[in-house]
C-alpha cells in the first residue's frame, strides 16, 4: 500500500529549499536492507540527488509507519543519503517491499527491500579470504556486497547435530549479483552449495545438519566473479524454513485461509491460518512462515483471489478419477510426486470460450505447467505449455456440450511438496493488455509528460481510451485515445500548475474501450522497465506492476526568446503593405523550429507567418491590407511557440505597425538666399518600398520675391533633386517658410503628398 | 652468454639468431638437448619385399572351406591352405599349394580358385609340404546364366574400384558430371544416374563394351580418375553382363545380404610366415553362400604393420597387430592378424607385475618381443604423476618430502593422496569442459560457470560415471538450475545430440552417416537417425531470465529419415530397433541400455580416455575413435580395464589408480634397443608436451608469479579456467581448444614456432623471469646463495637436484655474467626452455 508523508513533506518543503537539486533522486541500495517487525529500523538510503527527499513511497502495509529518522543533524539534507524510520507492527509479515523517494528534483525509481525478523550484521568488508572470515552468530541475516574477482567469507562456529538454514536474498532484492553460497568445513572442502533453484531463481539456499561441532564456512560470490556496488545481498542465516509459497497457492478475499507451507525443507511446519483482506492491492498478500520454535521466517506469497478457490481431490492421477469441477473457477493442486498428474472434469456447453490459465512459478512455485485438454473419449483436444513468463494458457472453445476433462502435469515430470499450482477458468474475453515503457517520470512544475502507452489487443481493434487514476486531480491529457487498428500513443499529460514539488506521488494508466456490449478495463503494466530496473528479476513484488512514479521538478526554464525587428513596422498607405522580421534567440541547446503566429493586427491586415526552421534563428514576416488606412500606430505581437524535452513554451514578442504614406518630400537650401542672388536648394522623395515612378514636385504658397522652378520632376528611380531658388532684389529680407507638394503614381493611382514646412532665409547682399 | 641473454631481454617479443643461438648454447651446456620440441617419433615404416615362403615341415594342412557348392555360372571360391606346426604356429601355404580337379568337366582350378564348369560333383585336390587334402565340391545352376545382381554385383564393382567413392563420383558434387552415391549407399540414384542420366550413353545395352561406364574405366575414353579396370578383371565382367542384361535393377524379392564372414578372423603369423590369403563370404537371405573375395574391398588399420592388396593377399611389413577391414556395400567385416618375429638378443626379463594391467601389456610385449623399459626413477615419477593426476608440478617441498620418504608404499601412497585432492577435480574437470563444449557462445557466460562447478563437482565427489553419463543424456529442466542440462544447449539440435552422445559415450565418430552410409564403417544413415530418435524429443525454450533456457521433452515426436522418407524406430547399436510406444522420455532407454554392463562401448571408451590420458596414447588412440578399422593396440587390456571399471561402480578414480600404481605406467621414458621403435604397446613412457593449461601453471609454479585472468580471482590456475574466453594468447599458442566441437582432437598437441617464440623470448615468459618478486629474487632478498638458488630452480622445474656438471654449468655461467640476478635469471629462462620441462617424461 503506498503511502506519503506529508507532514514530513512540511518540513522538506521549509528546511530545504536552498539545496534543492534539479535532477531527480536515484536510490542506490537500503542499509540496512530489511526491517525488524515490532521495532523502529533506521533504514538509511544511499543514492544521488538526494537533498530534501523527505517524502516516501513504499509498499508496506498500512499499519507501518515511515519518517525521516528523527535526532540526525541534516537528516534529509544531504545528496547522498537519507535515513528513514521504519516502524512495524510485530505482526508484519516477512517479505519484499518496495520503496520510492521524492525530492523537489523528482521522484526516484522503486528500490527492493525486506521486512526479516533477522537481525541484521553488515558486511565488515575484511572477509575476503577464509582465514579474515567474518564471524556470525545465527541468527542474523548479514548485508554485503560482493566485490569483482573476489570472495566473501563468514564464520560459523557450529554444535553437532545442529541445524542451519541459510539463504541468500540477491536477485529478490533487485541486485545485479547472481550468487553462489557454499559451506566448508574448516579445510576449505566444500559441504553444501548451492546457486539456482526453481522457484526462487537466481539466489541460493540450503539447509544444513552439522555432524561435528566446529568452525565452519560460508563463502558467497557471484556466479561470474563480478561485483560491485549494485551486488548487494543479504544472507540469512538461522533456523527457518526454505519454502516456496503456502498451498493452496490462493485465497478467497475476505476469508481466512488455511495453509500449508510447501518447500523443500518444510518439514514441521504446523499450518497456517491467514486472514486474506477484502482489498489486496496487487493481488497478492505477503504471508510469513515460521517453525514453532524457530529462528527466522521463509517469505511466501499468497494470490488473494475473488473467485471460488478449490483444491484437488487426490487420486485423481487419471481421467476416470477426475476432480469434477464446475465452471468458472480456481483449482489449487500440486504434484506430490514425480509424473504426477492431475485430471479435472468440466461439463462444458457448445460454444463456450474459456481462458485457462495457470500460475506457478509467479508466486514462488517451480512447476513448470503442461496442460491438456481432452473430450471424454481421451481425444487430445489442445494442449499448452507456458514459453518465456507465462505460467500456461489455453483459450479454447467448446465445440459441443459435453464432459471435458483438464490434464496438468508438470512440464519436466517433477514433484515434490513445493510443486503447486493455481489454474483459474475464466469466460473468454476479448479486449487488451497495456505497458508503459517506464517506471517512473519526471516533470516540471506545471509542465508536460509524455509517455508511450502500447496496447496488445486480443481480438478487438477499436479505439482505446486512456485515464491517469491516483495522481490528483487538475490534469489534462491529450492523444489519450490509441486510434482504431493502432498499438500505441503518446499520452500527453499536462500537469496542474498546483502539484508541488516534493511529495511522492504515484499514478495508474488505465484504458478502457466498450467492447461489445461490456466495459473493458486494463491497467498499463511497467514489468518490462521494472525487470530492467531490477537487474532481470522476473517477478517484482507485488504493489509494484503498474505504479507509475511522477516526480514534479522545477518549472521548465525559458529555451528561447522573441523580438520584432524592426520594433515599429511600416505600413504603407496605398501599397497596402508592410515586413518585419521575427528573431529568436535559443537557449540551453534547443534548436528545433519555432512557429510564429501574429496577432492583433488591425482589422484587414493580414501576415504571412512562416516559422523560425531549424539551425536559423529569425524569419521575414510579410503584412498585407487596406491602402486606406489612416496614418497611426497599431500595437501588434507575435507569438512563438515551440516544445523542448516534451516541454511546450509560448514567448510574446512586441510590435507596433506604423501606418505611413508611400513617399515623402522634403527640400534642403544650400544655405540662405541673398536679395538678387540664387541658392541651390535640394529635393528630396523619400520612397516606401514599392514607389518608384517619377515624382513632379512643386512649391506652394511661395512668398513675395522669392523665385522657383514652375516643374520639378525627380525622376523614376531617383530619389533627390537640385534647383535653384531666387529671390527678387526687393524681396523680404528675413526668415520664410516654403512647402513641396510632390505627385507621383502609386499602384496606377495618383498620390499627391506635401512637405512639412520649409525654412528658408532671405538675406541681404 | 649473458649478453645474448641481455638482447634477448630487450628483443622481447622477436627472436634473433644471436638470442636463439646463444640461449640454446645455455641450455645445452645446462646438460639438455635442444629446445627443439620434440614429439614420440613415429615408429618406422619399412616395405621389405615380398618374401618366399618357407613351407617348412606343417604337422597338418587345413583347407578352407572344407566343401563348397558352386550354384550359379558366375560363382567362384577361394581356397585357402594352412599349415599347421609344431608349437601351435600357423601359416598360410596357398601360394605354395599346388591344386588340382578331379573332374575338370564339373569345375575347374586356378590360381586357388574354383570356378564352375557343368552342375555335378568332383573334388579339388590340394598338394604341399608332401601333404594331400581333397574338397569336396558341387557344381549346380549351370543350366542358365546368372543374372547380375545390380545391388550385389554391379555397385559392387563400382566400389571395388573405387569409382564411387568420396573422392571420385561419390562426392557430393560427382566428378566429370557423373555422381554416384557414396559407396553406393543410394541404389535407386544410381541406377537412375547410371541408366537414364547423360542421354542413356553411359550403358549401352546392345554394344556393351561401347558402353562409358566400361569405355571410361579402360581408359579407351579419356577418364580423369585413369584406368581403374581391366578386361580381365571380375568387376569388368559384372558391369559388361549386367549391361548385356538390360540393366535390370534388382527384383523385390530379390535376396539380400544378411552377413560377411572372413576367413581366417584372427590368426598369429610367427616370422618366416607373413602372408595370409583372405576368404569372404557373402550370406544372403536365400541361404545362398557365395565368395566375394574378388569383390570385396579391403584395407589395413597399420600398414607398417601389414599391407593388403585388393584380392585380400595380406602380408606383413613389421611387427604388431593389424586390422584388416572388409568392406562389402555396408557390410563390414574384420580380420585380426598378429605378426611376430625373433629379435635376436631378446630375452625377456620378467619385470615384476604390480597388477592386471602389467599382465596384459607385458604379455602382449613379450609377445612382440618388445622389453619394456625400466622403472622411472622416484624423481621423474613425482613430477609425472603430480602432471598426470592433478595437471601441476609437484612444489619443491613435496618433491623433498617424497624423495627424503624411505616408505617402500610411497608411490601408491602418493596415488591416492593426488586423487583425492580438488586439484584433481580442477584438472579432469578442464579435460571434461572441453568434450562438453564450455563457452560464453555455446552455453552464455553465466551457464559457463555453472555448468563447470557441475562439472569439477562430479569429478571432485566422484559421481560413477554411468551416473555422470545419465545425468548428462537424461537432463532436463533450466540450464541454470539444473546445469547437466547444458548438454542439450551445446548439442543444439537432434543431430547434434546424436553425434556428440556417439563420440564421447559410444566412441563412434558417427557424422559421415548423417547424409550417406558410413563410408568405412558399419553404421548406416538408418542407423544414424535411429540413435536420433531417442533425442529429437528434446526441445528448447527460452525462460523468463534473458541467458537461461529450459531444455524439455515433448510427449510425441518422430525421426525421418531424410534420403528414404522412412520414420525411424529408436535404434540402439548391436541392439536393433527398439518398440517405445507413449510418451515416456526414451533418453532414459538409451541411458539404460548405454551403462549397462555388457555394452560393448561405453565402459571401453571411458577406461580408454583415461588410459590415453595417463599414457599419453589410448589403447585406441585417438580416444575416441572406436571402429573396426582402429583396433585396440591391447584389447584384453581394454576389456579387463572395462570389466574393472563396471565391477567398480564405473569408479574412474578406481581405475585411475589402478593404471597410476602399474609398472607400465611407471616405466621409464628412456627406451632400450628392444623397444625404440614401439609407440603403441606401452614399452615405455610416452614423451609429450604439456598441455597448454599445464605448461602455464608450471612456469607460473618455477617462477612462483601467478597469472592473472581476467574476470576471475587472483590465485586462479590456467587448469581450473571454466572456459577459453579469457582469452589468453600463450594457451592459444599451445594448443587450447576453442570448444567449437566434442571431438578430443580439437586440442592440439602439436609444436609449432610460435610455441617457440614463446618459450625463447615472449613476454610472458620473460615477464615472469624478470619479476621482482619471482622466485629466485625472492630467495636472494632472503640471503640464499646462487648454488640455493639454482637447486631450488631444478626441484622445481625438474622434480630433481641438478647434477654436479648442471650445478658447475649454472654456476660458472652466473659467475661469469658478472651479475648474480641476471645470471640466475639466465639460468631460470634455460631451465624453462628445456625439454625436460616442456615434456611430460
Amino acid at each position: 500500500m503506498s503511502r506519503t508523508i506529508a507532514a514530513a513533506l512540511v518540513i522538506a518543503s521549509t528546511c530545504f529549499a536552498a539545496d534543492l537539486s534539479a535532477q531527480p533522486p536515484a536510490i542506490s541500495f537500503v542499509q540496512p536492507s530489511a526491517a525488524l517487525p515490532g521495532h523502529a529500523t533506521d533504514l538509511v538510503v544511499y543514492g544521488g540527488n538526494l537533498a530534501g527527499a523527505a517524502s516516501v513511497w513504499t509498499t508496506l502495509a498500512a499499519t507501518a509507519k515511515v519518517e525521516l529518522t528523527p535526532g540526525i543533524e541534516g537528516n534529509g539534507t544531504k545528496a547522498d543519503i537519507v535515513s528513514y524510520r521504519v516502524t512495524l507492527p510485530a505482526e508484519a509479515p516477512v517479505g519484499i517491499y518496495a520503496m520510492r523517494v521524492a525530492t523537489p528534483g523528482g521522484i526516484s525509481s522503486p528500490r527492493l527491500f525486506m521486512i526479516d525478523d533477522l537481525p541484521t550484521a553488515i558486511d565488515n568488508g575484511a572477509n575476503k579470504t577464509l582465514q579474515t572470515a567474518q564471524l556470525l552468530t545465527p541468527p542474523v541475516a548479514v548485508d554485503g556486497a560482493c566485490e569483482p574477482e573476489s570472495y566473501d567469507f563468514y564464520k560459523l562456529t557450529a554444535a553437532a547435530g545442529q541445524r542451519v538454514s541459510v539463504e541468500v536474498v540477491a536477485r529478490r532484492l533487485g541486485s545485479a549479483l547472481d550468487p553462489v553460497i557454499r559451506l566448508l568445513d574448516a579445510g576449505g572442502r566444500e559441504l553444501a552449495y548451492s546457486d539456482d533453484e526453481g522457484g526462487i531463481g537466481a539466489d541460493g539456499r540450503f539447509a544444513y545438519q552439522f555432524v561435528a561441532a566446529g568452525d565452519y564456512y560460508l563463502e558467497i560470490r557471484d556466479i561470474r566473479y563480478q561485483g560491485g556496488g549494485n551486488h548487494r545481498y543479504r544472507l540469512r542465516v538461522g533456523d527457518f524454513p526454505l519454502a516456496n509459497t503456502p498451498y493452496p497457492l490462493s485465497g478467497q478475499k475476505g476469508t481466512t485461509s488455511k495453509l500449508s507451507v510447501a518447500g523443500p525443507k518444510a518439514d514441521g511446519m504446523p499450518p497456517l491460518n491467514v486472514p486474506v483482506p477484502a482489498d489486496v492491492p496487487g493481488g497478492r498478500l505477503a504471508v510469513g512462515a515460521k517453525y514453532p520454535q524457530g529462528q527466522g521466517s521463509a517469505a511466501l506469497t499468497l494470490f488473494a483471489s475473488s473467485a471460488l478457490e478449490q483444491v484437488e481431490i487426490e487420486p485423481n492421477d487419471t481421467p476416470e478419477t477426475a476432480t469434477a469441477i464446475s465452471l468458472p473457477f480456481a483449482i489449487n493442486g500440486r504434484f506430490e510426486t514425480p509424473k504426477d498428474r492431475d485430471y479435472f472434469e468440466i461439463q462444458a456447453k457448445k460454444g463456450d470460450r474459456y481462458l485457462i490459465s495457470g500460475r506457478t512459478r509467479s508466486m514462488g512455485s517451480p512447476a513448470d505447467l503442461f496442460l491438456r485438454l481432452y473430450k471424454a473419449d481421451g481425444a487430445l483436444l489442445v494442449e499448452a505449455e507456458d514459453a518465456g513468463t507465462d505460467d500456461g494458457v489455453i483459450n479454447y472453445t467448446f465445440p459441443e456440450d459435453g464432459v471435458y476433462r483438464l490434464m496438468v502435469e508438470d512440464l519436466l515430470r517433477r514433484g515434490g511438496p513445493e510443486f503447486v499450482y493455481r489454474i483459474e477458468f475464466e469466460p473468454y474475453r476479448p479486449g487488451f493488455t497495456l505497458v508503459v515503457d517506464a517506471d517512473k517520470f519526471d516533470a516540471p512544475k506545471g509542465g508536460v509528460l509524455v509517455l508511450k502507452v502500447t496496447a496488445a489487443r486480443i481480438e478487438y481493434n477499436g479505439p482505446i481510451t486512456l485515464a491517469v487514476v491516483g495522481a490528483g486531480d487538475g490534469i489534462q491529457l491529450a492523444n489519450q485515445v490509441i486510434p482504431e487498428g493502432k498499438p500505441d500513443t503518446q499520452l500527453s499529460i499536462t500537469l496542474p500548475p498546483g502539484f508541488e514539488q516534493g511529495p511522492c506521488r504515484t499514478m495508474n494508466i488505465m484504458g478502457t474501450a466498450k467492447i461489445g456490449e461490456v466495459d473493458f478495463t486494463a491497467r498499463a503494466s511497467t514489468l518490462t522497465p521494472l525487470r530492467t530496473l531490477l537487474n532481470g528479476l522476473p517477478y517484482p513484488p507485488a504493489g509494484l506492476d503498474g505504479s507509475i512514479g511522477l516526480g514534479i521538478g522545477p518549472a521548465f526554464a525559458d529555451f528561447f526568446q522573441l523580438a520584432v525587428e524592426p520594433a515599429v513596422v511600416p505600413f504603407v498607405q496605398v501599397v497596402g503593405a508592410g515586413a518585419f522580421s521575427a528573431k529568436a534567440t535559443k537557449l540551453n541547446g534547443f534548436d528545433d523550429p519555432i512557429s510564429l503566429a501574429v496577432e492583433g493586427l488591425p482589422p484587414g491586415v493580414t501576415a504571412t507567418v512562416a516559422p523560425i526552421e531549424k539551425g536559423k534563428a529569425e524569419v521575414a514576416i510579410q503584412l498585407a491590407g487596406p491602402g486606406a488606412m489612416a496614418e497611426g500606430d497599431h500595437a501588434f505581437r507575435v507569438v512563438g511557440s515551440a516544445v523542448f524535452q516534451n516541454q511546450p513554451k509560448k514567448v510574446v514578442a512586441a510590435g507596433v505597425l506604423r501606418v505611413v504614406k508611400p513617399f515623402e518630400v522634403t527640400a534642403t537650401p544650400a544655405g540662405a538666399v541673398n536679395r538678387g542672388a540664387a541658392q541651390k536648394i535640394k529635393i528630396t522623395v523619400t520612397r516606401k518600398p514599392a514607389v518608384t515612378a517619377a515624382v513632379s514636385v512643386k512649391f506652394k504658397n511661395l512668398p513675395a520675391g522669392v523665385g522657383v522652378p514652375a516643374e520639378i520632376t525627380i525622376a523614376e528611380g531617383q530619389n533627390e533633386v537640385e534647383v535653384d531658388v531666387t529671390a527678387a532684389a526687393d524681396a523680404l529680407v528675413g526668415p520664410t517658410s516654403l512647402t513641396l507638394v510632390a505627385t507621383s503614381k502609386v499602384k496606377e493611382k495618383t498620390v499627391t503628398v506635401e512637405s512639412l514646412p520649409v525654412n528658408l532665409q532671405v538675406a541681404m547682399p | 652468454m649473458h649478453l645474448s641473454i641481455g638482447l634477448r631481454r630487450e628483443g622481447a617479443g622477436r627472436i634473433g639468431r644471436h638470442i636463439a643461438l646463444a640461449g640454446l648454447a645455455l641450455i645445452a651446456a645446462l646438460g639438455w638437448s635442444s629446445g627443439t620440441f620434440a614429439a614420440e617419433p613415429a615408429a618406422a615404416s619399412a616395405e621389405p619385399p615380398l618374401e618366399p615362403i618357407v613351407v617348412g615341415t606343417p604337422e597338418k594342412i587345413e583347407l578352407y572351406p572344407a566343401n563348397f557348392k558352386l550354384g550359379s555360372t558366375r560363382a567362384r571360391m577361394h581356397v585357402v591352405v594352412s599349415g599347421h606346426y609344431p608349437g601351435g604356429g600357423v601359416q598360410d601355404l596357398t601360394r605354395a599349394a599346388e591344386f588340382a580337379s578331379t573332374n575338370e568337366g564339373i569345375v575347374k582350378i586356378a590360381g586357388g580358385i574354383a570356378t564352375p564348369v557343368a552342375n555335378g560333383q568332383a573334388e579339388i585336390v590340394c598338394r604341399v609340404a608332401g601333404q594331400e587334402l581333397k574338397v569336396p565340391v558341387e557344381v549346380a545352376g549351370q543350366e542358365a546364366p546368372e543374372r547380375v545382381s545390380f545391388n550385389y554385383g554391379t555397385l559392387v564393382a563400382l566400389s571395388k574400384q573405387g569409382c564411387n567413392s568420396g573422392a571420385c563420383h561419390g562426392s557430393p558434387s560427382g566428378k566429370g558430371g557423373f555422381r554416384m552415391s557414396l559407396r553406393a549407399y543410394d541404389p535407386t540414384v544410381d541406377m537412375t544416374t547410371l541408366v537414364r542420366e547423360s542421354f542413356n550413353r553411359r550403358t549401352n545395352v546392345f554394344e556393351p563394351e561401347n558402353s562409358l561406364l566400361l569405355k571410361k574405366p579402360l581408359m579407351e575414353v579419356a577418364h580423369g580418375g585413369g584406368r581403374r579396370i581391366r578386361k580381365g578383371d571380375p568387376s569388368f565382367g559384372i558391369l559388361r553382363d549386367w549391361i548385356a542384361q538390360g540393366c535390370q535393377i534388382d527384383p523385390p524379392d530379390a535376396p539380400i545380404c544378411v552377413k560377411v564372414e572372413v576367413y581366417p578372423r584372427q590368426r598369429i603369423l610367427h616370422r618366416p610366415a607373413h602372408t595370409q590369403q583372405l576368404h569372404v563370404l557373402a550370406h544372403f537371405s536365400d541361404g545362398s553362400i557365395r565368395d566375394i573375395t574378388e569383390l570385396a574391398a579391403f584395407s589395413s588399420s597399420d600398414e607398417a604393420v601389414a599391407t593388403v592388396d585388393a584380392n585380400g593377399f595380406v602380408i606383413g611389413q613389421d611387427r604388431g597387430e593389424a586390422a584388416i577391414l572388409v568392406r562389402y556395400l555396408e557390410k563390414i567385416e574384420t580380420a585380426y592378424i598378429m605378426f611376430l618375429k625373433e629379435i635376436p638378443g631378446f630375452a625377456w626379463n620378467n619385470p615384476p607385475e604390480q597388477n592386471y594391467v602389467d599382465k596384459f601389456v607385458f604379455e602382449k610385449l613379450r609377445q612382440l618381443q618388445i622389453l619394456p623399459s625400466d622403472l622411472c626413477t622416484d624423481e621423474e615419477f613425482v613430477r609425472r604423476v603430480y602432471l598426470d593426476a592433478i595437471g601441476e608440478l609437484p612444489s619443491v617441498s613435496e618433491v623433498d618430502a617424497f624423495l627424503t620418504s624411505q616408505d617402500p608404499q610411497k608411490r601408491a601412497g602418493l596415488i591416492n593422496v593426488l586423487l583425492d585432492r580438488p586439484e584433481y577435480a580442477d584438472f579432469w574437470a578442464l579435460k571434461w569442459s572441453d568434450l562438453l563444449r564450455l563457452r560464453n557462445n555455446k552455453v552464455t557466460p553465466s551457464g559457463v560457470h555453472k555448468f563447470y562447478h557441475w562439472v569439477v563437482n562430479a569429478l571432485r565427489t566422484n559421481m560413477p560415471y554411468d551416473r555422470f553419463a545419465r545425468e548428462l543424456l537424461t537432463s532436463a529442466g533450466s540450464t541454470f538450475d539444473n546445469p547437466a542440462a547444458n548438454f542439450f544447449r551445446t548439442a543444439t539440435d537432434t543431430n547434434d545430440c546424436t553425434e556428440t552422445t556417439s563420440q564421447l559415450f559410444l566412441g563412434i565418430r558417427i557424422q559421415c552417416a548423417k547424409c550417406h552410409n558410413h563410408p568405412f564403417e558399419r553404421w548406416t544413415q538408418d542407423n544414424y537417425y535411429g540413435i536420433g530418435a531417442f533425442f529429437n524429443r528434446v526441445q528448447r525454450k527460452p525462460s523468463a531470465r534473458p541467458e537461461e533456457q529450459v531444455i524439455f521433452v515433448a510427449r510425441a515426436g518422430e525421426v525421418t529419415q531424410p534420403r528414404t522418407g522412412k520414420q525411424m524406430k529408436p535404434w540402439l547399436p548391436l541392439t536393433g530397433d527398439a518398440d517405445l510406444p507413449g510418451e515416456d522420455d526414451r533418453r532414459q532407454i538409451f541411458v539404460d541400455w548405454l551403462v549397462k554392463a555388457d555394452n560393448p562401448f561405453f565402459a571401453k571408451v571411458e577406461v580408454n580416455r583415461l588410459w590415453g590420458h595417463m599414457l599419453g596414447r589410448g589403447i585406441v588412440e585417438p580416444v575416441d575413435d572406436f571402429r573396426d578399422s582402429n583396433p585396440p593396440s591391447s584389447a584384453a587390456l581394454l576389456d579387463a580395464l572395462a570389466k574393472d571399471f563396471v565391477a567398480h561402480g564405473f569408479d574412474r578414480k578406481h581405475i585411475l589408480r589402478t593404471i597410476l600404481n602399474s609398472r607400465t605406467y611407471q616405466l621409464s621414458s628412456r627406451k632400450n634397443d628392444f623397444n625404440k621403435s614401439d609407440a603403441k604397446y606401452f614399452s615405455h613412457a610416452r614423451t609429450r608436451l604439456l598441455s597448454a593449461e599445464q605448461l602455464l601453471d608450471a612456469i607460473c609454479q618455477v617462477t612462483a608469479v601467478p597469472e592473472k585472468y581476467a574476470g576471475l580471482p587472483a590465485g586462479t590456475r590456467a587448469t581450473q579456467l571454466p572456459s577459453p574466453d579469457v582469452d589468453n594468447y600463450f594457451l592459444k599458442v599451445f594448443g587450447q581448444p576453442a570448444r567449437e566441437t566434442a571431438c578430443q582432437c580439437e586440442r592440439s598437441s602439436e609444436s609449432n614456432l610460435s610455441q617457440a617464440l614463446q618459450m625463447i623470448n615472449g613476454p610472458l615468459v620473460h615477464g615472469k623471469v624478470r619479476d621482482e618478486n619471482n622466485r629466485l629474487k625472492l630467495m636472494l632478498k632472503a640471503g640464499k646463495t646462487t648454488p640455493d638458488v639454482i637447486t631450488e630452480l631444478y626441484l622445481a622445474a625438474f622434480s630433481r637436484k641438478p647434477s654436479e656438471p648442471e650445478m658447475t654449468a649454472a654456476a660458472n655461467h652466473v659467475t661469469a655474467s658478472g651479475d648474480q640476478v641476471r645470471g640466475l635469471e639466465d639460468v631460470c629462462w634455460a631451465l624453462l626452455n628445456a625439454n625436460e620441462f616442456l615434456f611430460q617424461h
